[in-house]
């Protein structure tokens, strides 16, 4: 792996790990409910990163965020571990099946979705049993309008920041070497 | 950088590889510490070697999100009413789950501020972006102050050109020997420096199985 390539992934990882310290100030409406800020990083570089790059970026946001929420020897980071793969799974299926026609906002609402459905599910089966379907409605309401407004967030950066730029054509000249 | 600001005990006596892997260490005894009392010594000993580690920290920020973490935590009752005031209960469940969580996440970002410094350099590829990725999350706690909550988009696309310039640039240092970053940095720790390290590490984890 190029050097630039480490460089963009790791200052993306430790701007998912940013976002987790600032995602812990805010109340939660819903328990278990997160905003995901710490997807911001994946958002904006959904349409040009390459599939393999999406996962090791997904998995070290992963980690990064079970050591700031010191979940890491916890269920809580097996939670977010399948959930962030389902949501990142069904982004990239979408952006790539989906092109031009679909825009930041939906694929970052499906991710969410996505990410807590699995979360409901395996609360379901392996934690809290048959009664967290309880909280699922309100959670996954919630949880989809906050990946659509995540996806307002990331395309409103995306279109104003030079660095994405940058980025953007020194990944798409290295694809066409 | 925060090279210039470092000890220079630390600098001389202690390797970036053995602060890494001592802070990596570490870690584990303070996540399965449940002490309270524990975890908040922790939490101001891991802010006092981040400051000998030349890292500057902003107390009150870090009091601050200590006290909105408990805040939060609060607004949800669990256990016994310890206090009520303005008809607002404040419960011990609810108190000691909110300062828990908001030392750990204190005492993390310390931890991480004291284990790191510019000059880490760790063989492989996982090995290289685990090193940067610490290495930037210190830096963007270190910057973030310069983001105005008036243009935060621009803010952050700033940090990060910033950053992104700035990792190069560690790039090009690390494949030239004796650079100023590196000059008068421990390649290898001193005995004594490894000794302190240790120390360290095996307290923390003497006071887990305490």
């Amino acid at each position: 792996m190029k050097d630039d390539r480490i460089n963009t992934l790791a200052m993306l990882a430790a701007a998912a790990m940013f976002f987790s310290t600032l995602e812990y100030l805010i109340p939660k409406p819903v328990p278990f409910f997160r905003i995901g800020l710490a997807n911001l990083p994946i958002l904006v570089v959904l349409p040009f990163f390459r599939n393999r790059d999406m996962a090791a970026l997904a998995l070290l946001k992963v980690i990064g965020q079970g050591l700031i929420n010191g979940t890491l020897a916890s269920y809580v980071f097996l939670f977010s571990l399948f959930g962030t793969t389902a949501s990142v799974f069904v982004m990239v299926l979408f952006y790539r099946i989906g092109g031009r026609h679909v825009s930041l906002i939906g694929v970052s609402a499906l991710g969410a979705l996505a990410s807590n459905v699995v979360q409901i599910t395996l609360s379901v089966q392996f934690i809290f049993g048959p009664r967290s379907w309880v909280i699922a409605p309100p959670f996954l309401i919630i949880g989809t309008i906050a990946g659509a407004f995540l996806g307002v967030v990331a395309g409103s950066f995306s279109r104003d920041s030079q660095w994405l730029m940058r980025l953007r054509r020194e990944y798409r000249g290295e694809a066409a070497q | 950088m925060s090279l210039r600001r470092q000890r220079p005990w630390m600098l001389r006596n202690i390797s970036a590889t053995l602060l890494f892997y001592g802070g990596i260490a570490t870690l584990p005894a303070f996540l399965f510490q449940s002490d309270i009392i524990i975890r908040a010594a922790q939490v101001v000993l891991f802010g006092v070697l981040a400051v000998f580690a030349g890292k500057r920290l902003q107390w009150a920020y870090f009091l601050s999100v200590l006290a909105t973490v408990t805040l939060f935590h609060l607004l949800v009752p669990s256990g016994a009413v310890l206090a009520d005031p303005l008809g607002v209960p404040i419960t011990a469940g609810a108190l000691r789950t909110g300062l828990y969580k908001g030392l750990t996440i204190v005492g993390m970002v310390f931890l991480s501020l004291a284990s790191v410094r510019a000059d880490l350099r760790i063989p492989g590829q996982v090995g290289a972006i685990l090193g940067k990725t610490f290495w930037s999350f210190e830096q963007i706690m270190e910057r973030r102050s310069t983001i105005e909550i008036r243009s935060i988009g621009s803010g952050v696309d700033r940090l990060l050109m910033g950053l992104s310039n700035d990792l190069t640039q560690l790039d090009a240092d690390a494949q030239v020997e004796d650079t100023q970053s590196r000059k008068g940095t421990a390649r290898r720790s001193s005995p004594v420096g490894a000794l302190v390290v240790g120390t360290i590490v095996a307290l923390q984890w003497t006071l887990l199985f305490l």
